[in-house]
């Protein structure tokens, strides 16, 4: 993070609403990418809203501004979470998807029926380690839980992917 | 299974990502104007005047009801003396405020 970002950061944990909207300007496409991947595709822009006023209301307890794009990944995920939560509840069972034309569109329709039978933060954590290839200590840090639990949850997933591919 | 785990690993690399549009800026703006984020002290200043309206209505409701008749200290009084004058009397009637306190 550059000096000119902290003091964006710095400026937007002590209220300042013209620094925060500086920030949102510098890190939109970061968040539309998370949403885009993680959320529902219906929803990517209200979900993206959603983050960056809950990240407006909780900003004046980030600590560290060093850590402010971790902070807001984290929140981002959450949201995802919590869109998904949603859409779980309204149905009672796994989607019927439609039959696919191609390998490509086949693909992308086996991957959306196995992540749509993940719980939401199963969900969050198989894309993270397995399609992201991210660290079993980054994906705890920006979800707010243990490596160790990240471990046990990533082995149950894996044990459920053999299963299912 | 890992053949086919690479393959989604690639559909899920080529996923389409959204672009943050000028309107959805101007709208996201909008809100965080109408939602600030609230300090402590700011916290503290919008709800101490509402409690300490909410306190004088309170009192107010309370120096109401002592005046209501039938409520006021000089009937409480009176009902008091009444008492002190009936046990006092010269009677065969044996009572006194210490049986009647008396806890079991």
């Amino acid at each position: 993070m550059d000096a000119e970002q902290r003091k964006l950061v710095v400026g937007a944990t002590s209220g300042d609403r013209q620094s925060f909207e500086e920030l949102v300007k510098l890190y939109e496409r970061f968040i539309f990418g998370i949403v885009s991947k993680h959320g529902p595709k219906e929803e990517v822009e209200e979900i993206a809203q959603e983050i960056f006023l809950s990240a407006f209301r909780s900003i004046s307890s980030l600590r560290e501004p060093e850590a402010f794009s971790t902070w807001l990944h984290g929140i981002a995920l959450r949201r995802c979470q919590d869109a998904w939560r949603v859409i779980y509840r309204k149905r009672r069972a796994a989607p019927e998807l439609p039959e696919a034309s191609d390998p490509t569109a086949e693909n992308k329709l086996l991957l959306e029926k196995i992540l749509s039978k993940l719980s939401p933060e199963d969900r969050t954590i198989m894309t993270l380690l397995y399609l992201e290839d991210r660290s079993t200590e980054e994906v705890g840090k920006l979800l707010g839980i243990s490596r160790v639990n990240v471990k046990v949850r990533a082995h149950r997933i894996r044990r459920k992917l053999e299963e299912w591919l | 299974m890992d053949e086919k785990f690479k393959e989604l690993k690639k559909t899920w690399s080529q996923m389409e990502v959204f672009e943050p549009s000028a309107r959805w800026r101007t709208d996201l703006f909008r809100k965080l104007r109408e939602n600030r984020s609230v300090s402590f002290l700011e916290l503290l200043a919008e709800w101490f005047p509402k409690a300490a309206l909410l306190s004088a209505a309170c009192a107010l409701v309370l120096i109401f009801i002592s005046e209501l008749p039938g409520i006021n200290e000089e009937d409480d009084l009176s009902i008091v003396t009444a008492f002190s004058d009936y046990t006092s009397a010269d009677s065969d009637f044996d009572f006194s405020m210490d049986d009647y306190l008396e806890v079991p």
